[in-house]
């Protein structure tokens, strides 16, 4: 059995399987932002729930690039990303409706305080976060 | 007067775009509000600095990244010395019944034996229970009645008397 940490397991006796996880099936996801923001094991979690992901890439010139012409249904940017470099990506996924969120893919340091974005990493309960947040936004809690 | 280079209205204009944008950094709708209203708030002080032919925005856009950022790279910043963000709060949670109840739980996965432990913690890191069942070398139904009674069994032991000062 591999080494897991059970209180984050089991947050209140609930399971991690969600069936949110199926809003990934058969969509195209956009991910722009460099190699610590979507390791391997990200991406093959992302894959095994049947998401296609276009990427990564580096560039948000690219990824501009990118929206005209490719199939994307959602985007997911690096917070790291420079506010001013990042915003016509922003803009131009907004203008042509495409849901996107902004994430951390240092799963460590935004555990460790009161963070309250989105996180992409290999853990289901991370990645139901942003599925729902991208494909069923109204389902949100407050 | 004052030689500012966009209006209150110009401001309140682009509130929905805002929210939205706002909806792209935090999880909750309710964070999205806080978040847009800091930014504005920020806009409003800092609107000196607002060159006229910059776009408002991208300038306010700015604003929320940054102001978001600061604050997510505070808080990794502040957890080692915690002792300075606590001081911060009015009030704190009281810790111990969590960590109690995290305790019990950790506890009673220890005890289960070691096939139900097996298969609950597969199926609870997200492995499907085929997956589980070819790993293992057991029938589908197996590795299913293993968990709902390894479920059971930590879940049914007066775990709701435990659970209920959580539920204030």
């Amino acid at each position: 059995v591999r080494h897991v940490d059970y209180c984050r397991i089991i947050p209140q006796g609930r399971s991690v399987l969600n069936p949110d996880l199926e809003l990934l099936r058969g969509k195209h996801i956009l991910i722009v932002g460099d190699k610590f923001l979507a390791t391997g094991d990200t991406q093959r979690e992302i894959k095994k729930h049947g998401a296609q992901i276009v990427g990564p890439v580096r560039s948000v010139d690219l990824a501009i690039y990118l929206l005209h012409g490719t199939m994307i249904d959602a985007a997911i940017l690096d917070l790291n990303l420079d506010g001013e470099e990042v915003y016509p990506l922003a803009d131009a996924l907004s203008e042509r409706r495409i849901p996107f969120v902004f994430a951390t893919g240092d799963e460590m340091a935004a555990m460790a305080g009161n963070y309250r974005g989105f996180i992409l990493c290999d853990k289901p309960t991370e990645l139901v976060v942003i599925a729902v947040a991208l494909f069923a936004p109204d389902r949100l809690p407050h | 007067m004052s030689t500012e280079n966009f209006s209150d209205c110009e401001l309140v204009a682009l509130r929905p775009a805002l929210m939205a944008f706002a909806r792209s950094f935090v999880r909750t709708p309710n964070d999205a509000e806080d978040l847009v209203q800091e930014t504005l708030l920020r806009a409003l002080s800092f609107r000196h600095q607002f060159h006229a032919g910059t776009r408002l925005k991208s300038w306010l856009f700015t604003i929320m990244r940054n102001t978001f950022y600061n604050e997510a790279v505070r808080v990794k910043r502040e957890h080692p010395g915690y002792d300075e963000c606590v001081s911060e709060r009015r009030s704190v949670a009281a810790p111990q019944e969590m960590s109690q109840l995290l305790f019990e739980v950790s506890n009673r996965i220890d005890n289960l034996s070691p096939a139900f432990r097996e298969a609950l913690i597969l199926v609870a890191i997200g492995d499907s229970c085929e997956e589980v069942a070819s790993q293992v070398g057991c029938a589908v139904g197996t590795v299913k009645s293993r968990v709902s009674r390894a479920r059971r069994l930590i879940l049914n032991h007066n775990l709701d008397e435990m659970s209920q000062p959580l539920q204030k």
